[in-house]
């Protein structure tokens, strides 16, 4: 019998963006990582919509977990800001 | 002609007193010495002089109270001085008359001249209750002129006790005294100003969300651009902005494979002639590359890496996604060139975002698109730059992505022994994998003022795509109308984009 208790409930992440300190978030396995980007931006005063974070490559939506996308203790979270240029 | 007159009347007595007091002093002198009678005539030669001073000074003398008068009175005029004058001329004369003289006189002047004149000339003559009658009138005079004189004295002191303030204040440091019982209303009002303070930060605050809603709301039909559209796009372009006022921000075409998104202010950018987002070259690469899978040919197809690459690989950061973007992007082509020979690829297509050889830094981020190619066939680096003035400099952050990619090709596919390429004519060597760069000079350029190099990269990797040869300058109208097709490319792709029914 598997013990509940033992389970993993939490990982850590750390999301890294250009010219700005790591900065480690701990977030629940089953928690939209909306909240992670909300957390994050509120911490460094950054508009939430202007900023994308991508994972693995790929952007990570609002409404996917940590569990959807396999997220690992000491994952890198990359936050962006879009790429405007003329 | 009465003053000429009077002067007459005058010099006529003058002379006749002279004579009288003359005789007088020749009979007392010749009682006294008749040796010095020469000298005495020439003396009284001299005295006529003088007697004629003395007696210019005795009606002075006797006008003094007259010239009193006049001081006192100030406002009085000449001519009626003059009439004083004549007044004590005739009183020299006729003593006789003087009450009659000085009836009229009275009356010509003021009231106050009445007051004064019988104090020191004629005790006798007036009366006590005239002189209480003069007095009160002279003294209601006076005041009458102290008011009026002191008129603007008052204005002078009306002003004057704000300074009287000042120094109170100044002295007197106030302490406020007070009772803790009582509840005092500056308290309430100041608690009262706190909260409405608070209240209008929140309005404040929600004014400017709304602002920034009613800045968002983007009108489809002021742009010029949006009337080069086809009517379907027009009509999904409108669909899209009304749901985009209702809801957050909507992405117009996403990418399946890495879910990056085109939003709908990237396609506002290209529709009014702005600036170009990296996801939207990202986006059209994509959809290049698509096409290219869905024709299936083992040559000429083109391999086209993520448009963030320079900084991905000039910046330590982001070691992660460099791996899932150029990395397994390197390995993919090299396993695709081993399977199906060096033809596969014409180009591999590097759109880069860079500064132009400047330190990234807070404030100096890539700024500039241009285009850096590999060609397969010739074996060569080229590198497109709209903007050909800072070539070199643009030329060099070329450079590092090139020395990049061979250093990573030299590197990771070096030691595999089954490396083979017998079947293509041409032979991609990964050990001496060390082309040289060349910027290509006659590229299109975008004109000086306008924000266009990403709309050129993605029109040069349109031509590559089409295998149409690259021309060495492009008009604006052909600009516009690229725009106008990317533009309905991202509306219109099948199960990417935007739709009703999400």
């Amino acid at each position: 019998m598997p013990e509940p208790k033992k389970e993993k409930t939490h990982v850590t992440v750390k999301v890294q963006r250009q010219h700005a300190v790591d900065v480690f978030i701990r977030v629940r396995l089953d928690l939209p990582l909306r909240e992670l980007k909300l957390a994050y931006c509120n911490r460094l005063g950054l508009d939430c919509d202007a900023v994308r974070f991508t994972y693995n490559g790929s952007r990570i939506h609002d409404h996917e977990t940590v569990s959807d996308l396999k997220m690992e203790d000491g994952d890198v979270v990359d936050a962006w800001y879009d790429v405007l240029s003329g | 002609m009465v003053e000429n007159d009077i002067v007459k009347e005058k010099l006529d007595d003058a002379l006749d007193t002279i004579d009288d007091i003359e005789a007088h002093k020749l009979s007392q002198e010749l009682e006294q010495n008749q040796n010095e009678k020469n000298k005495e005539l020439e003396s009284q030669s001299q005295g006529t002089i003088g007697h004629e001073s003395n007696e210019d000074n005795e009606p002075e003398s006797q006008n003094q109270c007259t010239i009193g008068l006049e001081s006192n009175e100030e406002c009085n005029d000449e001519r009626e001085a003059e009439f004083v004058n004549e007044a004590i001329v005739e009183h020299e004369k006729d003593e006789e008359h003087r009450d009659e003289i000085m009836g009229p006189c009275d009356k010509k002047q003021e009231e106050d001249n009445d007051s004064t004149e019988p104090k020191q000339s004629d005790h006798e003559m007036v009366t006590d209750e005239d002189l209480e009658r003069t007095i009160t009138i002279a003294c209601k005079g006076i005041v009458v002129e102290e008011t009026q004189k002191k008129k603007p004295h008052r204005q002078k002191v009306e002003i004057d006790p704000s300074s009287l303030v000042k120094r109170v204040t100044q002295r007197e440091t106030r302490s406020g005294k007070r009772i803790q019982d009582y509840i005092y209303t500056e308290d309430e009002k100041k608690k009262k100003n706190v909260k409405d303070d608070k209240k209008k930060n929140k309005k404040d605050a929600e004014r400017q969300k709304k602002d920034k809603q009613e800045k968002q709301k983007w009108m489809p039909q002021k742009s010029r651009l949006y009337h080069m559209l086809p009517k379907e796009d027009r009509n999904l372009l409108d669909q899209i902005c009304d749901c985009e006022r209702q809801d957050d921000a909507i992405a117009v075409w996403t990418n399946l494979e890495s879910q990056e998104t085109v939003a709908l202010q990237d396609i506002i950018r290209l529709l009014e002639e702005g600036d170009t987002a990296n996801a939207v070259i990202d986006g059209f690469a994509n959809m290049l590359e698509r096409q290219q899978e869905a024709r299936q040919a083992n040559n000429g197809n083109n391999a086209y890496f993520t448009c963030i690459c320079w900084t991905l690989i000039t910046t330590s950061n982001h070691e992660s996604v460099r791996h899932c973007l150029i990395d397994q992007k390197l390995q993919k082509v090299y396993d695709n060139i081993l399977e199906h020979g060096t033809g596969y690829y014409h180009y591999l297509v590097f759109p880069m975002n860079s500064t132009g050889n400047r330190k990234v830094t807070k404030r100096v981020t890539p700024y500039h698109w241009t285009l850096l190619l590999y060609d397969m066939e010739e074996q060569i680096w080229k590198h497109y730059n709209s903007l050909s003035r800072k070539n070199s400099a643009y030329l060099l952050d070329a450079t590092q992505v090139k020395t990049y990619v061979e250093g990573f090709i030299k590197t990771n596919f070096n030691a595999r022994p089954k490396f083979r390429l017998s079947s293509s004519p041409i032979v991609f060597e990964a050990r001496k994998f060390d082309a040289p760069i060349i910027s290509v000079k006659n590229a299109p350029q975008q004109m000086p003022t306008s924000v266009d190099c990403g709309i050129l990269v993605c029109y040069i990797i349109s031509l590559l795509e089409s295998q149409q040869e690259i021309p060495s300058s492009i008009e604006q109208n052909s600009v516009e109308e690229f725009r106008v097709h990317l533009v309905s490319k991202f509306l219109n792709d099948v199960d990417r984009s935007w739709k009703l029914e999400d």
